[in-house]
């Protein structure tokens, strides 16, 4: 459809809106040529006659379309109730303020538009524009749930046809923004769009079921369950560290040995856990930090005490609720001084800042970045710069750096650490999302992972390749990619995979840890090695 | 004329029970869980690059300060000259600014002739005076300034109508997400600027009868109003009375802005306290804890009964798998 | 639930093409799905990895650490995208019938 407008959103057409790649926001050589590009899978007739993909052709979740008028009736009916729920105090006290003030004050100016990566990235789709589909949501809230004349709410609001077209596209809609706020950043008035998704994705959960199984059962449930999103149980991630440690042993010359259960140590650290599977240096490297700075550190191998990752954040109040109670427990429990959080932005912000109000009496929490920043100038630790003699430059998480002005610690590191250290542009706490925020690294089914990465992550893309425009362009210099996150480093991999960055251009990315420990004196050279990455 | 005194009265009075009523609706929601988004400018030493004092070392052993002159001069200019829009919107700032001034500079001026009437009612007239005296000259000067605002109000005002109804339809991002009353508000207020710059075209006196209208307000007193319509051009009325319905309908539009954003912006992008034990939060929150859930979804596991901390410390319920 | 069918086979498969019911998987269907992962041929070098991978798969329900298996079956992760294009969690695990992986990984 061309010109979309608000209403069109319940409109019968069988695709609201198509993404072609020649629209999309241009990417420097040697990744300027579309006929070079993958592009998008394209979703079989099967599969698009039993989902929705009526909003753009891309699939995140699969919404099945309902098989009668009856169910399609009950699921209109759940989503009418889900909206009013929103705005009791009973059910969603967790945000209510911010989310009523976001509904009834947007001034509608779009001075928040140029600041949403992926409305740029997407080269100005409509549907990706920050206030879309808020002013969809904001439309319903007045005709379903604030009281007042009709005519009235319709001459100040607009109005908007619900049926099920609508709801199928606001809930893939729901996940087309990574909540990464930048947004909210630049509303004069304060309305916040990133939060407005978030309510959204709740309703659909908490009220209606509906939510990507990356991210309730096989996240959250299965974290509740097993202990891990990872579907790693207390033998397994046992088993793996030790294998870590004695890899990383092996490597750096130095005997590392993880911690497991230590009552009263200073500090409970808590990885995500995809970090011991996937990047084990990562893990590794914090051990060897940890013991050369002498302190008493220690792991949990109680249920969900291994794996900070808290999916609800991204989409459920309660699934937060539960994660973070248990988190908070085994800290209890194990007496320790504080837990720190390992290089993972949501479990920092989940932790750190937003459960805050959810645990009594809690125990102190601090993320990993202000930790390292501290040993490393304590001088307990000897470090050689020029070990890292490789252009670095930082990716900021948002989650860290926006939600909770985490900025300059991890800077000051890398300022020391790092000769070839340089900016991205912007950077700090105007960067851009990876394009994996808010569960997006974990989520690939269908076409959705083709979406993420040329859309959600395409500014971020440009920006890196833009940050080692001054070094030789080909693979001949590795450069490194520091993003102290998880779900950022998930999202890297797979931008730098789809486009073939590595060979085409160097690009590596991996942690903060590891760069600290490449440059320590005491451990054998070449702790980073890129043959291996 | 007795009426429009009423009309001034009841005006005044709707608009400040709906702004107040929706003022205490706001300050008194439940307290939420934190969604402060940086940079948070009272953050001492670390604003100016977004930081805070969650990157300190131990930081809940760190005072907390916070610097509330680092809030002023974030609000001043984004509340005068609209810093946000100038930096992320320059076209539409071309007309919000001047539109937005000119109201400042009105509000302004009713302030200026509420102060001038009260020190009327303390005696020093501004219509009896002597030659040379301090209040002679204080009142002269007095009223250049209102004068002055209402010229340079009125004019910016209409400008920045203008302007602003121009971007609105034309421009595709605007007028896509633009609702009747956005049209309607514009013109609304244009017409409130365009009307106190035509009574002042046509009216020499215009601050002199605007002064007497404030006393008759403020002091009650009858005897003037009746006198007041021979002095009062047509057009005068009708600005007053454009003016008054203006302030009856503003509350019950998104226009509110002007005080939600306080809430906005210190209940919500720099509400950063953190939850101590025993605190006032702490105890605010424990309350909400003990209210019930009723959420529909399965793995919820809502009975009707059940609140927040039974539901937060129980398993997924089973049913989660569908 | 998807079926994806290969010459006479039927395999139920997820959405992003992971076998729904690993223990249904044998060495036909691995060649069936590694049509779908650009493997045209599956050599002894891909058996390797992917026996590596059934065992582990059945003795901890889950897949193994990447490191682990370069280290396990002797290939560099270099190797192992030249075998599986799309890598080891989303191309090797695939073709030798795992679940797929969840969480941040
Ligand atoms: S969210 Fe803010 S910037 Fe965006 S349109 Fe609404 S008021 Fe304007
Ligand atoms: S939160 Fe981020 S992704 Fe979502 S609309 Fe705002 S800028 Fe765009």
């Amino acid at each position: 459809m061309k010109n979309i407008k608000i209403r069109d959103i319940s409109s019968p057409v069988e695709q609201l809106a198509e993404i072609k790649l020649e629209e999309l926001y241009p990417l420097p050589p040697p990744y300027d040529k579309i006929e070079e590009q993958p592009g998008f899978k394209n979703l079989s007739p099967e599969i698009r006659a039993k989902y929705e993909a009526s909003l753009d052709g891309v699939m995140a979740v699969g919404l099945k379309k309902p098989e009668s008028e009856e169910e399609e009736k009950k699921l209109i009916d759940a989503f009418i109730s889900g909206l009013n729920k929103l705005f009791t105090k009973e059910n969603n006290w967790t945000f209510l303020q911010p989310l009523t003030l976001s509904m009834e004050y947007c001034a509608r100016c779009q001075t928040c538009n140029m600041d949403c990566p992926i409305y740029v990235g997407s080269g100005m789709k409509e549907i990706y524009r920050p206030t879309y589909r808020s002013e969809v949501l904001r439309r319903l809230y007045f005709k379903y749930v604030k009281k007042g004349s009709k005519i009235y709410k319709s001459f100040q609001n607009g109005g908007i046809e619900l049926n099920w077209e609508l709801i199928a596209r606001l809930f893939e809609l729901s996940y087309r923004c990574t909540l990464c706020r930048r947004c909210a950043q630049s509303c004069p008035i304060g309305v916040d769009n990133g939060l407005i998704t978030h309510e959204l994705r709740k309703m659909f959960s908490m009220e209606m079921g509906l939510s990507p199984k990356e991210l309730h059962e096989k996240g959250t449930v299965q974290q509740l369950e097993v202990g891990s999103s990872t579907g790693m149980n207390a033998l397994v991630v046992k088993d793996n560290m030790e294998f870590i440690d004695e890899d990383i042993s092996e490597r750096t010359g130095i005997k590392v040995e993880s911690k497991w259960d230590v009552e009263g140590a200073e500090i409970l650290l808590i990885h995500n856990s995809g970090e011991i599977l996937t990047w084990p240096e990562n893990p590794g490297a914090f051990a060897l930090i940890l013991d050369a700075a002498g302190i008493k550190w220690t792991l949990s191998s109680d249920l969900v005490g291994y794996d900070g990752v808290n999916y609800g954040l991204f989409y459920d109040d309660v699934q937060l609720a539960r994660v973070a109670m248990k988190h908070l427990e085994i800290a209890k429990k194990l007496k320790v001084k504080k837990i720190v959080m390992g290089e993972c932005g949501h479990e920092s912000k989940a932790m750190g800042v937003i459960a805050d109000r959810i645990f009594e009496g809690a125990v102190p929490r601090e993320t990993a970045m202000t930790l390292m920043n501290d040993i490393v100038f304590s001088g307990k630790i000897k470090l050689n710069p020029e070990r890292n003699w490789f252009p670095v430059t930082l990716h900021d998480p948002c989650n860290l750096t926006r939600s909770m002005g985490v900025i300059e610690p991890q800077r000051k590191v890398l300022r020391y650490i790092a000769p070839k250290f340089r900016e991205m542009e912007p950077h700090g706490v105007r960067n851009y999302c990876c394009g994996g925020g808010s569960g997006f690294a974990v989520m690939s089914a269908y076409n959705f992972s083709d979406w993420r990465i040329q859309v959600a992550s395409r500014m971020k893309f440009e920006q890196v390749l833009n940050a080692f425009a001054d070094e030789s362009p080909g693979p001949e210099t590795p450069k490194y990619v520091c993003a102290p996150c998880s779900n950022c480093k998930g999202a890297f991999r797979d931008m730098f995979d789809f486009y073939g960055a590595k060979t085409k251009s160097g690009l590596y990315y991996a942690g903060l840890v590891e760069l600290i420990v490449n440059a320590m004196v005491d451990v054998n050279e070449g702790f980073i090695d890129f043959d291996m990455m | 004329m007795f009426w429009l005194f009423i009309f001034t009265y009841l005006s005044v009075l709707i608009f400040l029970a709906v702004v107040i009523y929706k003022f205490i609706k706001i300050a008194t929601a439940p307290v939420h869980l934190r969604w402060e988004l940086y940079p948070v400018p009272h953050e001492k030493g670390k604003a100016s690059y977004g930081g805070s004092i969650l990157e300190e070392v131990d930081w809940w052993t760190k005072k907390r300060e916070k610097d509330h002159l680092g809030e002023l001069k974030v609000m001043v200019p984004e509340i005068l000259l609209l810093k946000g829009v100038w930096e992320h919107n320059k076209e539409l700032w071309l007309g919000s600014f001047p539109f937005h001034f000119a109201l400042y500079l009105f509000i302004g001026n009713i302030a200026l002739l509420v102060i001038g009437t009260l020190l009327e009612i303390t005696g020093i007239s501004p219509f009896v005076f002597k030659a040379n005296s301090f209040w002679n000259s204080f009142w002269i000067i007095f009223r250049t300034v209102i004068d002055v605002l209402i010229w340079v109000g009125s004019i910016l005002g209409i400008l920045g109508s203008f302007r602003l109804l121009f971007t609105r339809i034309v421009n595709r991002n605007l007028s896509l997400y633009s609702t009747p009353s956005h049209y309607f508000n514009i013109i609304f207020i244009g017409a409130i600027y365009a009307t106190a710059l035509i009574w002042r075209l046509n009216d020499s006196d215009m601050v002199r009868n605007l002064m007497v209208y404030y006393f008759v307000i403020i002091t009650f007193s009858k005897e003037i109003a009746v006198d007041l319509p021979l002095q009062i051009p047509a057009i005068g009325f009708v600005h007053i009375i454009i003016s008054l319905l203006f302030i009856i309908y503003l509350p019950f539009t998104h226009m509110t802005h002007f005080f939600a954003k306080y809430f906005t912006y210190h209940s919500v992008r720099w509400e950063d306290t953190p939850n101590a034990p025993g605190s006032k939060i702490a105890e605010r929150v424990g309350a909400q804890l003990n209210q019930t859930v009723t959420w529909a979804a399965p793995h919820i596991g809502a009975d009707g009964n059940k609140n927040w901390i039974a539901i937060a410390s129980a398993a997924p319920s089973k049913e989660a798998k569908r | 639930m998807p079926v994806f069918e290969y010459e006479t086979l039927k395999i139920n498969v997820d959405e992003d093409g992971f076998m729904e019911n690993p223990e249904e998987w044998n060495e036909d269907i691995a060649k069936a799905l590694a049509s779908t992962e650009d493997v045209t041929d599956i050599t002894e070098e891909h058996w390797k990895i992917i026996n590596y991978l059934r065992d582990y798969f059945k003795q901890y329900g889950i897949a193994p650490m990447i490191r682990k298996l370069c280290k396990e079956t002797g290939f560099p992760l270099k190797r192992i995208y030249e075998l599986f294009p799309s890598g080891p969690a989303k191309g090797a695990c695939k073709v030798a019938g795992l679940a797929k992986p969840t969480g941040c990984v």
